[in-house]
């Protein structure tokens, strides 16, 4: 098989969600001596972004965001230890913590959100829903996350997305992260009131903020928000 | 009719016995089983983007064979003890024969009686307004009192205090138990000043754990069970948690009626429009059997833009929604997901197509609009809350292809705009706080919209 073959086999067996046709590919690739950075952003992120786009036209759903981050952590599996320590930047985007905020069980949102992340290429610790403010800012530590998300379906729940910044403030840890709200009664206005670094308004646009706010160059806390609202 | 308290606890018994399941199992399962009914159904790729409005009466048959059967295969996941609760045949049949086909809210001039309604049904549909939006304390009385007014609004359905005495309210804190009350106070303020003390309402709606409906449904001078019913919403599709059966119990304590509802995303698990009206119509179902409601609560929202406005979603809807009213004799609440704002056309149009769309599929009630996605503060009015049963009431009768014709219509007038919404302007600035009439360049879009739609065809009284 070819070069091109094999990268468009990989890209497309991402796209598909099917972890051992990805394994074994990626392992073919490296046989084949193919840079794997190469085979990662010309095929891996491809698969990834036609995933995005079966979304957008419904023809693909929840089901298949996850398959297809799970595809891309079985490639990735395969491949990171062959790639050379001052590549791995731009592979990986980091590692985001995310979950439903305290006094709110709705995780529709929430999981659309985490799979669009993991097809965009982050490494997401999805750590539920109602969880307490504290949970979120020791796991954050614990992971060493780059990206705390929070999401809210109700308003009173969504105050405790305030709770959490203020939180970190107070610990001297607003710093270390980049801290992004979005749900139902979540607005750009309100990620400025509670001082967030980022807002959007779909999971699509969640994976197109993140990969904004953590390229961007500016450490967190940014004086207004970053708003995508598609 | 309220929950019996056996029913309720044989139903915690069968969470804490069912299978286990976590709730990412079940999410795949309940994709994995979706698409074998559609398969078996013959109803895979259906949905017509060119005919929003369904008028196959096989067809919406077939979606309800499909959604009876998911809901008698899955049952419902208990999220606290991640084990399903399965039903069986008898539960079901008993589901349906003992729901009520009618019911009747409030009291003196202001009782309204919720009637069954099939589809193209001439008898008039209730309308509940306005929705769970955040509004500025200050403003709170007074947006009830505005909406209120208008007669065509049979039911209160509360937007949610931002704060409480200034406060800012946490859920599942003490706060939440305090603020359920609080909104029952100024609720009941806004009905005196409205002139309409015995208006049923919805309540308790800043209940996001059971806290806010302990607090203040069923007691003293709040919520009175007699006249109001309880909001009780499930966190998942196919899915109930212990906060969800705390208020079930607590309702049936009070003597109270409930309307239960769920989340049904396209988009999500139960993938696109097909499966979202097959899992609706399951879902309908587990709320009658499981949390023996009064009125099922709930609509079909569309995850690419959070509301209900396209026509994958008003397609869904509709089809489900006939299912629902042709083999059954539930009371539907059913909701839209508008997105555009107060004072604008987007927001007008919006709520037109859904209203004709669920009148013609022949809803019992609507309760809405949730205007601006309920994101901004405020931005509701009770301008549109008045549109909507205009319109709602209007399109009684209309047959379904009539319906279609009129959303092919409209749909197109906004459909570009669903991924960046107008978002309108807020009640304080649309509206005239003292004498609480809309604002010169509000009732001028209400009316140009309301003059194009009566020449469009559907039956409106014009000034």
């Amino acid at each position: 098989m070819s070069k091109a073959e094999l990268i468009g086999r990989l890209a497309t067996a991402i796209a598909d969600g099917d972890e051992e046709t990805v394994k074994e590919t990626a392992r073919a690739v490296l046989a084949a001596g193919i840079d794997p950075l190469e085979a990662i952003t010309q095929g891996a992120v491809k698969g990834l972004d036609i995933i995005g786009e079966r979304y957008q036209r419904l023809e693909a759903f929840l089901p298949d965001l996850i398959r297809g981050g799970d595809a891309m952590k079985a490639c990735l599996g395969v491949f990171l230890p062959h790639v050379k320590p001052e590549q791995m930047q731009s592979i990986s985007s980091g590692t985001v913590v995310i979950g439903t905020v305290s006094g709110d069980i709705h995780d529709i949102g929430k999981n659309l959100v985490a799979s669009m992340l993991s097809v965009t290429g982050f490494d997401v610790c999805d750590i539920g829903t109602d969880v307490p403010v504290k949970r979120f800012i020791e796991k954050a530590e614990e992971v060493k996350a780059r990206v705390i998300a929070m999401s809210a379906l109700l308003t009173y729940s969504a105050n405790y997305q305030k709770q959490v910044i203020d939180y970190l403030k107070d610990r001297g840890l607003r710093e270390k992260y980049y801290v992004v709200v979005g749900g139902a009664p979540v607005s750009p206005e309100w990620a400025a009131d509670i001082g967030a670094d980022g807002y959007a308004r779909t999971a699509i646009g969640a994976g197109r903020l993140m990969k904004k706010l953590v390229g961007g160059g500016t450490a967190p806390p940014l004086p207004q928000p970053l708003v995508v609202e598609q | 009719m309220t929950a019996s308290i056996e029913h309720v606890l044989d139903i915690l018994d069968r969470a804490h016995t069912g299978r286990p399941a976590t709730v990412k199992e079940w999410g795949f399962e309940l994709s994995r089983v979706i698409a074998q009914k559609a398969k078996k159904y013959g109803l895979e790729k259906t949905c017509g983007r060119d005919n929003p409005v369904n008028w196959d009466d096989e067809l919406a048959d077939r979606f309800y064979q499909a959604g009876l059967e998911l809901a008698l295969e899955m049952g419902e996941l208990c999220q606290d003890t991640e084990r399903v609760i399965k039903i069986t045949e008898e539960d079901l049949a008993d589901a349906v024969k003992d729901a009520p086909a009618e019911a009747q809210l409030g009291k003196g001039r202001d009782r309204v009686v919720m009637r069954h309604r099939r589809p193209e049904d001439p008898l008039r549909p209730l309308s509940a307004s306005p929705m769970g939006q955040m509004v500025r304390e200050d403003l709170y009385v007074a947006l009830h009192q505005g909406v209120a007014q208008h007669r065509e609004i049979d039911i209160l359905r509360n937007a949610t205090p931002i704060t409480m005495f200034g406060r800012q309210v946490l859920a599942g804190s003490p706060y939440e138990t305090a603020v359920g009350r609080f909104q029952a106070r100024l609720t009941s303020e806004a009905l005196w000043r409205a002139g309409r003390p015995g208006m049923p309402v919805q309540g308790v709606v800043s209940s996001p754990t059971v806290f806010g409906q302990l607090g203040s449904f069923g007691l003293s001078g709040s919520f009175d069970p007699e006249l109001h019913y309880a909001v009780i919403l499930s966190p998942g599709e196919l899915t109930t948690s212990f906060h969800v059966l705390h208020k079930v119990i607590h309702a049936s304590n009070c003597g109270a009626r409930t309307a239960c509802g769920f989340p049904c995303t396209i988009g999500g698990f139960v993938g696109g429009p097909e499966g979202a009206a097959i899992s609706y119509i399951a879902d309908v179902h587990l709320q009658f059997a499981l949390h023996q409601t009064d009125f099922w609560n709930a609509f079909i929202c569309d995850a690419r833009y959070l509301g209900n406005g396209g026509r994958e979603a008003q397609w869904a809807q509709s089809v489900a929604t006939q299912a629902l009213t042709r083999n059954t004799h539930f009371l539907g609440i059913e909701v839209a997901g508008q997105l555009g704002g107060p004072c604008t056309e987007m927001l007008l149009y919006e709520c037109a197509v859904s209203m004709i769309n669920l009148s013609a599929s022949g809803t019992s009630c609507y309760l809405g609009p949730r205007t601006s996605g309920t994101k901004y503060a405020n931005h509701i009015s009770p301008l549109e809350c008045k549109f909507c049963a205009e319109v709602l009431k209007g399109a009684a009768g209309l047959t379904r292809r009539q319906a279609n014709d009129l959303l092919n219509a409209l749909i197109p007038k906004y459909e570009a705009d669903l991924y960046k919404p107008h978002t309108g302007k807020g009640f304080d600035e649309c509206y005239d706080l003292a004498t609480l009439r809309p604002s010169e360049e509000w009732a001028g879009i209400y009316l140009k919209v309301k003059k194009e739609l009566a020449g469009m065809g559907v039956p409106l009284a014009l000034p």
